[in-house]
């Protein structure tokens, strides 16, 4: 198997290279190392990487498969973690200058389970400045593998960016607005913001309590379901359904249309749905009153909570901090208590509005993000930034579970992002709705092209 | 300031909102915050326009009384 058939195979297939002795956990890991050396300066994609780390824990999962000590199919799989995820020894920079020297004492539970589990990290990806703002200026942006002059997308771009560009096999990343769907939508991989609570986020810094989610991201939905199975230390077993027949699927309508929609995304989206419906799916429409009033209500929540967690370095160092991001933790302290109130109400309404429509349908169909990946991350507080999150932030607001998959490509080959979002708990059942929509498109997971700095 | 018309907002109560968080904002900085929290005010407005009276602001939104992650759910209709 040539290199890139190695770091582009399905987990399952690495994992039974393993076992079968036709690969090598040390010798996969290599690979994923060359590759990270040959593509990180061009894509930015790893603020650390942790090669030492990695190739002592290749060669244990090499010791104890050759031992018959099997830990599951994550047993010597190159992964990374989101550079807010506290990894004992190495340092947690959160995208920024103020813990730019941060070596935590502890892993996150996340990252024990993935230790558990025989995972290799091989390093730590970059983020918007604490998984906010915008990017830090000494960290500088992650480019999308598809197009290195255009954003992977915020704020987990450097994870969506590392497992699309065959750097890692997965990544976990985070999500309190979009921050896994909108990278993973523009890198063409899938990522899931599991229900709220599902997956522990201690150990995580937080942006905002109540709209946190940790979860995977992978390049198809049965990886993504594989590494929410460890991490939630569960047997592993595959996330899948016999075909789409009757499957009930709603149609947002609100999110179909708007003025930020782009014609190709429409197009893909539209395709994706006659796709589902061909395949035997049972499609309807369904429009929420008021939902305009969820863009409303993201910030009031959002905002206060992040600039209490912020409060005293804003105070004693905001210079450190990039303009973008302090200027949004600066507007979080004018939000009144009244309307962070309101805003967490409105959750309670918005999660009657979806549970009611899921009611009558098994999922709910929306595109992820409204147009491919742009050449910079909007800032979340204005107009560019509300509409990138219009379609993902509903569902951190009633915390109900929402996966991208690749449903196809836009102008300039870029991803185009579907997002099928569940009941409460539903987690692999939306994932298994996402492999069957990617066994509906052979090409929805083609890798990124090969840029010239590995042609050489 | 009613709920439903929430005036013009402009450096100086700024400066005392950010003041009332324990931040002192100097004018330049509390200056470009105004037209985004001239936003904040409205899409607030428009919040409270909806009336959820005594809809809970607690708890997991699709658990209106406190139920478990994996709960049935149910509307969270109410106020």
């Amino acid at each position: 198997m040539a290199a890139d058939d190695i770091l582009f195979a399905p987990i399952a297939v690495v994992a039974a290279g393993y076992r079968s002795g036709a690969l090598s956990p040390v010798d996969v890991n290599e690979l994923t190392l060359a590759r990270i050396a040959a593509l990180n300066p061009l894509l930015n994609t790893f603020i650390t990487v942790t090669a030492d780390r990695a190739r002592a824990a290749a060669w244990h999962a090499e010791q104890e498969l050759r031992r018959g000590v099997d830990r599951g199919l994550l047993h010597g799989i190159p992964i990374a973690l989101k550079d807010l995820i506290d990894t004992a020894g190495v340092r947690t920079t959160c995208g920024g200058r103020i813990l730019a020297d941060n070596v935590p004492a502890r892993n996150a539970p996340i990252v024990d389970r993935l230790e558990e589990a025989g995972a290799v990290l091989v390093g730590k990806t970059n983020l918007l400045e604490f998984a906010y703002g915008i990017v830090h200026p000494d960290v500088g942006p992650t480019w999308n593998p598809w197009a290195p002059d255009r954003t992977a997308g915020g704020s987990s771009g450097g994870s969506a960016a590392a497992v699309a560009a065959g750097l890692c096999f997965a990544a976990v990343g985070t999500d309190t607005g979009g921050s896994i769907r909108i990278p993973a939508a523009y890198c063409g991989v899938a990522g899931l913001k599991p229900t709220y609570g599902l997956v522990s986020t201690q150990g995580i810094f937080p942006l905002s309590w109540s709209l946190d989610h940790a979860g995977p991201i992978a390049r198809t939905s049965a990886d993504a379901a594989l590494l929410l199975q460890v991490i939630l230390g569960e047997e592993i077993a595959p996330v899948e359904r016999a075909g789409l027949q009757g499957l009930r699927l709603a149609v947002l309508a609100n999110h179909r249309e708007g003025k930020e929609m782009e014609p190709a995304v429409l197009a893909a989206f539209s395709a994706a749905c006659r796709d589902l419906a061909d395949a035997g799916a049972v499609l309807q429409e369904v429009t929420i009153p008021d939902l305009h009033l969820a863009d409303d209500a993201l910030f009031p929540v959002l905002g206060p909570e992040a600039s209490a967690i912020h409060s005293r370095w804003l105070q004693e160092r905001p210079q450190d901090y990039a303009p973008f991001t302090r200027l949004q933790l600066e507007l979080g302290l004018t939000v009144s208590s009244l309307a962070h109130v309101r805003g967490q109400q409105y959750r309670r309404y918005l999660a009657g509005q979806l549970l009611d429509i899921l009611q009558n349908a098994d999922a709910i169909l929306s595109p992820t993000a409204p147009w491919v990946a742009p050449h910079e991350d909007p800032v979340i507080a204005d107009e560019a930034g509300a509409a990138e999150g219009r379609r993902t932030g509903l569902y951190n607001l009633s915390g109900l579970p929402a996966l991208t998959v690749n449903c196809g490509f836009g102008p300039g080959d870029l991803p185009i992002g579907l997002q099928i979002a569940g009941r409460p708990g539903a987690d692999r059942e939306i994932l298994a709705i996402g492999a069957a929509f990617e066994a509906l498109r052979p090409d929805a997971n083609r890798r990124p092209p090969l840029p010239a700095a590995l042609q050489e | 300031m009613s709920d439903n018309n929430p005036g013009q907002v402009d450096t100086a109560e700024v400066q005392r909102m950010a003041a009332h968080n324990g931040v002192r904002l100097d004018p330049e900085r509390a200056a470009a915050l105004v037209p985004f929290v001239q936003g904040l005010l409205e899409a607030d407005a428009r919040l409270a326009a909806l009336d959820l009276g005594t809809l809970p602001a607690a708890g997991l939104p699709w658990a209106p009384f406190g139920g478990s992650m994996h709960g049935e759910g149910g509307s969270g209709h109410g106020g």
